[in-house]
């Protein structure tokens, strides 16, 4: 019996082994090449090795020096894959309570973020966050420590607007640049050039297979695929004239702040300010400064929500870019275009006292009066655009209006009011230089003589930026040539290789005589010589030409103070624009532009001293 | 102890060999299982299983020199010594850890008692079961159904697959004792279908079940892997990923990526038929089932030409606990039936389970040398 029974269990042990092989055969033979397949994605992934951006330098004695460099940090990923299923929330907690952040926005990043890509949770960990990260890392599943490179801004908050700023890509971004391979979790330009030359700067992403473990902890790298680095840009600013131009902006600024605290006349004082720099003959920005600013290395590791905040609630806006995102009216500057449409189309000889000025202005019941009680008497073309006389040019303004031409308009447009300068930044403002089309359009309303006279002194709706001003002044300056503006004058790729080189470029030509041409840029030493340039740049050397101004602005706020010239008057050098948001009156205008100019000449004040 | 130079001239040198080979591919699998860590050597389990390794056979050895029939003299001893062990350690062990259940330290050595309690059923049942004849007497069944029971409750709750290992022992031993057969059949597949209606309905209405939560979603997971790919499923669909990878010829002892990168749960013990079927792939498996059912035929021969009756039931329940661990175990590993915790005879790191197995082939050799005179 129990024999028996053995052969049976012997041939029952034999059917069942049959039953194994058979089912080993299944799953390594029949069903092997699958089974390989998950095992190589089980211990296979992709990542990503971002590209380091683009170098960004400025010049300094003509020498490049760089401005915008990249360095390595410690950054806090997700790959949300590997989070084990279900646990996303713990994970988003442990994070948050380790780094300081909120839970909620950790999960919700996780959760919008793609499965198999790198979520960038936190960048550049400081050392003690990382040092918390490493120790948990074994509670951590799907958290990565990566090592990738972000912004170094090597002087702060240094031309801060033109360079802008890099952030991480935001969805409808993601969706436009998709094709050009931008993936979730990238670092894109936001703002000034950064933003604008991002096709250069950006790079390509590198890839990197690597091997992981059970946890998804790296082991070796199986293949690379390296990143190519952005192309370096070279800009045509001026790093020590930026730094200047920046210093001088500043102090004068907080000085009129410190002095309004005491003196209610100035009203709080000026609330921001602009300056730029240009060279005559080419076009390109040596300096180009705003202010109030802000410091760009906020930006490198993503910024910090509350410190966003506080700059965006900032009552002073700091991120507004003063020199091309505001147009504000430039008043008495103005006065050249409205000089030479006179000079166009009056036929009034500059040198004969045309013009009376007895204080004040009157077209039916309203009444106009000039800045200088009084009146200042009998004037020609020169003295009235030296002393800046609002009656004479209200009376050129209304008589302008009677002949039915568009003048100023049309002089105003050719020197570039009212349109894109073309600039190689971002949010430029385009301005308005009104006639009876916009008036219609915008306000409608009809055009009225009263229109015309305010437009005269760069008043009413007239609206110009800062940059538009200088790219004006800078026409006179090189003897009638709208240039192109332009901040970058070459990219180079990785090899060396000219990417892209900039080119002064003439936009235009304007229409006005070269006799014209000269009168203005004499009435423009006038303004130094006996006018309300003489306080601030009579005794300057080399001689200074320029234009003050002074905006109103709404009623009960301090008005804009305005100054645009050149410098030498007869062999311009240098333009330039200094504007003071509600900085009360020109001449504070003229003193940052003083003190900028004896920095650009050193050898001025030794000769004046003399 | 009587030196007989005739019965040692009976001694067959098959179950030591196969033994010996298979604790060989055991000891390269534990060391190619436990990497990554570079050094094979640094987590000590090569180490402790080649010392666990030459235990066994030592007390192989020792085995040989006492007759069998010792065990039949002494069998309460045998039995109710593992038992007071068992309990001993379950008392020790408390609500505590699963391993610290599991296992107990005489001296330097960390014991697992319910290992010798298996020796201890089998030894206590060839003894009831062999005073009988054929016909199995209500008596009788009620004291192996008593003496099995017993340690089965005492551990189901810490160790499901060790206390199924007491079923089967019992159920294989009663049918080489001529139990009948369809009755077994019956009894076992009605416990089958009994324990599946009461995982039904616990699962719908909460009633009690002795298991733990891992238990049941082991057995539940085994239905559907697919249901928790992350949790318990894991373990299966991850072991059949390396199965099903190391194709024919496999990837190459120590080249296995789901073992080396820890995609295998406990790849050492319970799966490291895994680890060998992705290192040594389909041609290394069947190796291994040849030694395996080699092993087991074996037995079978040795339990056929046994002296006595319970020198057959001896080895035939040897033989049955043997051939129990390997199909529960490489069922488990190949999907086919559910995640128990079983080891792998002689090739699953485990001191306990190791020199316990040896231990029970010089019982299985000290039966054969003892056999009855076949000529042809």
């Amino acid at each position: 019996m129990i024999q028996r029974r053995i052969r049976v269990a012997g041939i029952i042990v034999i059917i069942l082994f049959a039953v194994f092989v058979f089912r080993l055969a299944q799953l390594q033979i029949i069903h092997g090449e699958q089974y390989t397949r998950m095992a190589e994605s089980n211990r296979t992934e992709n990542r990503p090795i971002p590209a380091p951006r683009g170098k960004i330098y400025m010049q300094q004695e003509g020498e490049p020096v760089i401005a915008v460099s990249n360095r390595l940090a410690y950054t806090a990923s997700v790959i949300p894959a590997n989070i084990p299923r279900g646990e996303t929330e713990l994970i988003s907690e442990r994070l948050a309570r380790l780094l300081g952040m909120e839970a909620g926005e950790i999960s919700s990043r996780i959760h919008a973020g793609q499965r198999a890509l790198p979520v960038r949770i936190m960048r550049n960990l400081t050392p003690l966050q990382l040092l918390k990260l490493e120790e948990n890392m074994d509670q951590l599943p799907g958290v990565l420590i990566e090592r990738i490179p972000i912004r170094d801004n090597i002087y702060g908050s240094t031309a801060a607007h033109l360079l802008g700023y890099v952030g991480e890509i935001s969805q409808s971004e993601l969706t436009r640049l998709y094709s050009q391979g931008y993936r979730s979790g990238d670092l894109i330009g936001k703002s000034g050039l950064e933003r604008h030359y991002e096709s250069f700067l950006g790079g390509v992403d590198g890839v990197r297979q690597i091997e992981v473990d059970s946890h998804r902890m790296e082991i070796t790298t199986i293949s690379k695929q390296d990143p190519q680095p952005g192309a370096d840009i070279y800009l045509n600013i001026d790093l020590d004239l930026q730094l200047e131009a920046e210093r001088i902006l500043k102090e004068h600024i907080r000085r009129l702040q410190e002095k309004a605290e005491e003196d209610e006349e100035l009203m709080g004082g000026p609330t921001g300010g602009a300056f730029l720099a240009m060279e005559p003959d080419s076009g390109k920005i040596l300096a180009m400064a705003s202010y109030p600013t802000f410091d760009l290395n906020l930006f490198a590791g993503g910024i910090d929500r509350d410190e966003l905040q506080k700059l965006q609630n900032n009552f002073h806006r700091p991120f507004l870019d003063r020199t091309l995102q505001i147009a504000p009216a430039p008043g008495s500057t103005f006065k050249v275009i409205t000089g030479m449409a006179v000079l166009k189309d009056l036929g009034l000889n500059p040198g004969d006292q045309s013009v009376h000025c007895g204080g004040e202005f009157s077209l039916g019941p309203q009444t106009w009066k000039c800045w200088l009680e009084g009146g200042h008497g009998r004037l020609s073309f020169y003295e009235a655009l030296a002393h800046s006389c609002n009656v004479a040019f209200y009376r050129w303004g209304h008589e302008l209006h009677h002949q039915g031409n568009n003048t100023i308009q049309e002089v105003a447009r050719e020197f570039g009011f009212g349109v894109l300068s073309g600039i190689d930044l971002p949010g430029e403002r385009a301005g308005v230089v009104p006639d009876r089309d916009w008036k219609s359009a915008n306000l409608k309303g009809p055009w009225v003589p009263g229109d015309s006279v305010n437009l005269a002194i760069g008043q009413g709706d007239l609206q110009s930026t800062p940059l538009q001003l200088v790219n004006m002044i800078n026409t006179l300056a090189n003897g009638g040539y709208l240039m192109q503006p332009y901040l970058v004058d070459r990219v180079i790729g990785e090899e060396g290789e000219v990417l892209w080189e900039g080119q002064p470029q003439v936009i235009r030509k304007p229409d006005v005589s070269s006799t014209i041409l000269n009168q203005m840029r004499q009435s423009l030493q006038e303004v130094t010589e006996s006018g309300t340039g003489t306080r601030g740049f009579g005794d300057f050397v080399p001689e200074v030409a320029g234009k003050t101004g002074t905006a109103q602005t709404v009623p009960g706020q301090p008005n804009h103070g305005w100054y645009a010239g050149y410098v030498p008057a007869d062999e311009p050098e240098i333009s330039f624009v200094v504007f003071l948001e509600h900085g009360n009156d020109s001449g504070f205008a003229v003193d940052v532009g003083r003190e900028f100019l004896e920095y650009y000449f050193p050898q001025a004040e030794e000769v004046s001293e003399e | 102890m009587r030196y007989n130079k005739k019965v040692f001239r009976q001694v067959d040198l098959t179950l030591p060999l196969l033994a010996f080979f298979l604790v060989c591919i055991g000891l390269i699998m534990i060391s190619s299982a436990t990497q990554p860590s570079p050094d094979a050597w640094q987590t000590g389990h090569f180490q402790r299983q080649l010392v666990s390794a030459i235990i066994g056979f030592l007390l192989m050895l020792v085995v040989t020199f006492f007759d069998y029939r010792l065990l039949r003299d002494y069998y309460l001893f045998f039995y109710g010594g593992a038992l007071v062990l068992l309990i001993l350690n379950l008392m020790r062990g408390g609500e505590g850890g699963v391993a610290a259940q599991r296992s107990m330290s005489i001296g330097p050595l960390a014991f697992q008692p319910s290992e010798l309690t298996k020796m201890g059923l089998i030894i206590l049942l060839s003894y009831i079961l062999s005073q009988e004849k054929d016909e199995i007497s209500a008596t009788a069944l009620g004291k192996t159904l008593l003496a099995t029971v017993l340690p089965f409750l005492l551990i189901i709750r810490n160790d499901l697959g060790t206390s199924l290992v007491f079923g089967f022992i019992l159920l294989v031993m009663l049918y080489i004792a001529g139990f009948p057969g369809l009755y077994l059949l019956g009894a076992s597949g009605g416990a089958v279908l009994g324990v599946m209606g009461w995982i039904l309905v616990h699962l719908q209405w909460g009633i009690w079940i002795p298991l733990k939560e891992y238990q049941l979603m082991r057995i539940i997971v085994f239905w559907n892997p697919g249901m928790d790919p992350f949790g318990y499923g894991y373990h299966l669909i991850q072991s059949k990923i390396a199965l099903g990878s190391g194709n024919i010829t496999g990837k190459g002892i120590f080249a296995g990526t789901q073992s080396r990168l820890n995609f295998i749960p406990e790849q050492h013990t319970d799966f490291i038929f895994s680890v060998l079927g992705e290192e040594m792939g389909f041609i290394g498996a069947v190796v291994l089932l040849i030694l395996y059912l080699l092993l087991l035929l074996k037995g079978f021969q040795v339990s056929f030409q046994a002296k006595d009756r319970f020198g057959s039931l001896l080895a035939a329940g040897i033989t049955g606990m043997f051939g129990f661990h390997i199909f529960v175990n490489i069922g488990m590993t190949m999907g086919i039936l559910p995640v128990t915790g079983l080891p792998l005879p002689f090739v699953s790191y485990g001191g306990s389970a190791l020199t316990t197995n040896l231990l029970a082939i010089g019982i299985l050799l000290n039966i054969y040398m003892r056999r009855q005179k076949i000529y042809f």
